[in-house]
């Protein structure tokens, strides 16, 4: 209490600058006098009394120095004495101030962008109460190719009341699942994505009402009144913010729903894309005693003292009793029950390893920029010396000098992480525009908690804590160097030195600075080996044959209200448009396709060789299977390599027909022509076997990296299977495609919207873009690397000629040749980029296996990229060092002598 | 560094004490008095005395005014307040209990300790 008390009146007295000397000076004054006083009393001669006084007060200077340390805070009034001189030397030199910024910026820049991702995406607690209490729960099935193995899966309604009753461990669940609807009524029809979800869902998550309320328990009944929560988003756009939009009846799907609430501003759902909430029990009726229909996530939040492991341990078991409820004929094994924390849902690894990789490339790049200042601000060290030895002859403490250094160091590292903060800003917004539809690539519940996550993407405690600790790190690295350095050297050689040009710099100082940039070329090249494989990568599957020609190709969707559409309805319907579209003569081509290429959604099923003879034991060999209009290939420019295409008379009642890749005619008839064969696969009722009419070329239908399978095509007019995707082939730019089919859509249905309208290009892009992205990232670090090197490489040779002109001269005296001298400029910069490279090749061999998986077809250490990169790094080196060489055999000899 | 601690500490007592017993005191005047107390202490520069002064009145221990000495100067009088009372009294009760601790480990001999 009374430290801090006294720590106050100092701090004031510091701060405000109130400096009290007139108080001690005149205090010990009257003390001498009184001292006087009293030894001219005790018989002492006036002089004698005054000298015998003086003694006995002591050195003035010294009690009021003492009296000065007591009085304000020492450190402090130091601090801001460095911190001023620091600004005024910083200002002095624009120069260098200006690069030191700019320097740190693209430095911190990067890592407060990158991080600012990160935080967001994986360290930030997701915006639901307590977040760290929700578990996801999922059904484990036994997999039934593979005994033993569970896989995890998704509910049906009856087997999750089996878990919901007999669990003891947490104090809520619900089901949700994401749904996509068409609103009508009140202005043009609208495709809006929801969520169906239990009436606990919501205080579950500790989601309240801005508007009306949520669902009770009442409304989520079979029998209901039907009614409707809202986004926050969707009451503005809608309905403009309008408190009489509650109560109001809309249509959806064809059903009446009234609106009873609002969600906050913000909120839409695990999913991260709901407008809408739809509770499950009067929505779903059909599926409350479907044991076998699953379709539903499980949301759990775990009760207070019950860790993640106990939960989950009791949850496993549960699995018997789904079993025992509802069996199964032919079982491959028991269910069980998993639950984990919600957390870990929101990144697949694959994009965890790939942040971390870009952060620790930001990392090395933060590291590359403090490398470059600490070799500035040595060379400026050296310059500055007779300053330091002076202040260091004068009685400056080593510590001050060091201390006074490094404060310079950190106005100078606050400034640049100001500036890094802009730039991070501004590349943020410049990177969440140029994102693709996330939402489109990322399915589930992973891709949701994913987008909630980049919803939370912005400045936040965390960030600035980072953004502070940057700073000062910063400070401390390229600061302390240089610092001790100059605190360290001898200043009576200091002092007896030139001002102009002679070789004062210590051995120590030219190795340290040599060190630095052998240091900097071998991180520059980890970083360039780096993007170098992931753009080899790149080039690599931009050269995969996907099999379809994705270029003039525009998809989009039509979700068909099952009220207005009944199975028996919408294929007809989709013919009509087909039709339609197809004889407008700008269209090339128009199909319909079950699903899109290249967007890792489409069924799989098994194979089946009707009338092969011996049948092969167990279950036949995994197919994908494709429903398509007859002219699909056509639209989609696949390649048809044998037999003939679908046609408008392979319909329901003719004898079923398939086409196949060219991967399943190679598989399951190497050596004979497929043509003709019957093959018979589980889905569409093609069970019993079709005849195989025609080979097609292989597709790349899951992601682009995954090799294409065998797949079946099967005519959709045979097997009516309503949800896909339309293709249009046009020579005409897309809004105008776009109008046309507008056009057709409307002269069939007005109230139909369309939904997901993509060129195929944007659909490749958007398969493509977890590679593109870290190659992007990875090529612009290791491109401001490369710069950063180059400059380093510059400096200090340019530096070190400046220097050692004298030397030069010296030389030129004895006889040696301007290009000798060039030579041995050139050497130097030679050895230093061969140490640089030779480090760099160590460090990215270890490095480069972090890269494994997120490479396509190239080996971690795929000589050509290293090999290539060395030799470009010396390169860049030897024209590093130039400028500096012609520099030094320009040396005009009599000058340098004149100068002395 | 620590000697230099203990004495500081020692002499901050000293001066509170003499202040509690005397009453307000100017800086020549507490000097001669600790003096005279303590019997052989001698201030090897006064001067040193003030910087002390100055740490016990941030401390709140004591106040100051400028007064008029005996014989008529100006001269800065030095107080004990409240606060320094209280401290006075916690600081010598643990200096006592310091005191006979350590005359204890004087007087220790073999034998008390079977």
């Amino acid at each position: 209490m009374r430290a801090l008390r006294r720590f106050i009146k100092r701090l004031t007295a510091s701060v405000l600058g109130r400096h009290d000397d007139e108080r001690i000076r005149e205090e010990l004054a009257e003390h001498l006098a009184l001292l006087t006083d009293e030894h001219i009393r005790a018989g002492l001669s006036p002089v004698e009394a005054h000298r015998r006084a003086k003694l006995e007060v002591g050195a003035g200077d010294a009690s009021t120095e003492a009296y000065r340390d007591v009085q304000r805070l020492r450190w402090l009034e130091d601090f801001f004495k460095d911190l001023r001189y620091g600004i005024r030397n910083l200002w002095r030199n624009p120069g260098f101030s200006a690069v030191a910024t700019v320097t740190l910026a693209l430095g911190v820049g990067a890592n407060l962008a990158i991080f600012s991702l990160v935080n967001a995406v994986l360290i930030r607690p997701l915006p639901f109460m307590n977040p760290g209490e929700l578990m996801t729960v999922q059904l484990l099935a036994p997999e039934r190719n593979a005994p033993g193995v569970l896989s995890p899966t998704i509910w049906s309604y009856p087997k999750y009341e089996v878990v919901r009753d007999a669990q003891q461990v947490f104090t809520a669940t619900s089901l949700y699942t994401g749904g996509e609807w068409t609103l009508t009524g009140a202005g043009t029809p609208d495709r809006i994505q929801g969520e169906v979800v239990e009436a606990s869902y919501f205080p579950l998550l500790g989601v309240e009402a801005s508007q009306g309320r949520l669902f009770s328990a009442a409304d989520d009944s079979v029998g209901a009144p039907p009614v409707v929560v809202i986004s926050h988003g969707l009451w503005m756009r809608r309905f403009g913010g309008n408190i009489n939009a509650l109560n109001k009846v809309v249509t959806i799907d064809g059903v009446a729903l009234t609106i009873v609430g609002v969600t906050p501003p913000g909120f839409h759902g695990l999913s991260a894309r709901a407008d809408l909430w739809r509770p499950l029990k009067p929505t779903v009726p059909g599926d409350l005693r479907e044991p076998f229909s699953h379709s539903y996530n499980q949301l759990a939040r775990r009760r207070p003292g019950v860790t993640v492991e106990q939960a989950a341990a009791a949850v496993r078991p549960l699995g018997a009793r789904i079993d025992a409820a509802f069996p199964v004929e032919q079982s491959a094994g028991q269910s069980g029950v998993a639950a984990s924390p919600l957390d870990d849902q929101r990144v697949d690894p694959l994009l965890r390893r790939a942040a971390l990789i870009v952060l620790g490339a930001a990392g090395l790049l933060l590291l590359m920029a403090c490398v470059n200042l600490a070799n500035l601000t040595l060379g400026r060290g050296i310059t500055r010396q007779r300053e330091v030895a002076i202040r260091l002859a004068l009685g400056a403490g080593r510590l001050r000098i060091v201390r006074q250094f490094l404060t310079e160091s950190l106005c100078l590292s606050f400034a640049g992480a100001a500036a890094g903060a802009l730039v991070a800003a501004v590349s943020i917004k410049l990177a969440s525009s140029a994102m693709p539809d996330l939402g489109n690539v990322l399915e589930g519940e992973r891709g949701g908690l994913l987008m909630v996550g980049v919803s939370m993407l912005g400045v936040d405690r965390t960030i600035v804590l980072v953004a502070f600790g940057l700073a000062v790190v910063t400070a401390v690295l390229f600061g302390l160097m240089p610092a001790r350095q100059a605190a360290r050297q001898d200043f009576t050689k200091a002092m007896k030195a030139t001002s102009g040009g002679s070789s004062s710099t210590g051995f120590r100082g030219v190795s340290l600075r040599n060190g630095l940039i052998v240091g900097q070329i071998a991180v520059a090249l980890v970083m360039l080996v780096s993007a170098g494989l992931m753009m080899k990568s790149l080039v690599r599957l931009s050269r995969v044959a996907l099999g379809f020609q994705a270029d003039h190709l525009l998809t989009f969707r039509i979700d068909l209200p099952d009220e207005s559409y009944p199975p028996e309805r919408s294929l007809p319907f989709i013919e009509a448009l087909l039709t339609k579209l197809s004889a407008r003569s700008e269209v090339a081509a128009a199909a319909f396709g079950h699903c899109a290429p290249v967007s890792a959604r489409c069924n799989g099923t098994r194979a089946s060789f009707p009338g092969r003879s011996p049948s092969p034991p167990g279950p036949g060999p995994l197919v994908g299977v494709t429903w398509v209009s007859p002219d699909y290939f056509n639209a989609a420019g696949i390649r048809l390599m044998r037999g003939r295409s679908f046609t408008d008379r392979d319909r329901q009642g003719q004898p079923k027909v398939v086409i196949i890749n060219e991967t399943a005619a190679k598989k399951f008839w190497p050596d004979e022509d497929p043509i003709g064969r019957r093959i018979g696969v589980g889905q569409g009722g093609f069970r019993d076997g079709a005849e195989v009419i025609g080979v097609a070329a292989d597709v790349r239908y899951r992601a682009v990296e995954t090799p294409p399978g065998p797949d079946v095509y099967i005519p959709v007019l045979q097997s009516p299977r309503p949800g896909g995707v339309f293709f249009v082939r046009s020579r005409l730019a897309v809004p105008a495609v776009v109008s046309l089919i507008r056009q057709e859509l409307a002269s069939l249905d007005a109230d139909l919207p369309l939904g997901n309208i993509k060129t195929m290009d944007e659909r490749y892009g958007e398969a493509t873009w977890r590679t593109w992205t870290i190659g992007a990232l990875l090529s612009v670090f290791a491109g401001l690397a490369l710069v950063l090197a180059l400059v380093g490489v510059f400096a200090v040779l340019a530096q070190s000629v400046a220097q050692r002109t004298r030397e030069i001269g010296v030389r030129l005296a004895l006889g040696a040749a301007p290009q000798d001298i060039q030579l041995w400029v050139l050497r130097r910069a030679l050895t230093i980029g061969a140490a640089g490279v030779t480090i760099g090749l160590g460090a990215a061999w270890f490095s480069s296996r972090l890269l494994t998986t997120l490479l396509y077809e190239v080996e971690p250490h795929d000589p050509a990229v290293l090999i290539w990169i060395a030799l470009f790094l010396l390169v860049v080196t030897i024209v590093a060092s130039y400028l500096p060489a012609r520099r030094a055999a320009r040396v005009d000899l009599l000058e340098t002598i004149r100068s002395e | 560094m620590a000697k230099k601690d203990v004495h500081q500490g020692t002499l901050a007592l000293m001066v509170l004490k003499t202040l509690d017993v005397l009453g307000p005191l100017h800086g020549l005047g507490l000097a001669r008095r600790v003096e005279q107390i303590s019997g052989d202490l001698r201030f090897v520069n006064q001067g040193t005395l003030y910087p002390l002064l100055l740490k016990l009145e941030q401390e709140g221990s004591i106040t100051s005014e400028w007064g008029t000495s005996e014989n008529n100067r100006r001269a800065r009088f030095y107080q004990l307040t409240a606060a320094g009372r209280r401290q006075l009294r916690a600081e010598a009760k643990e200096w006592a209990q310091t005191t006979a601790r350590m005359d204890r480990f004087i007087a220790f001999k073999p034998e008390d300790l079977s």
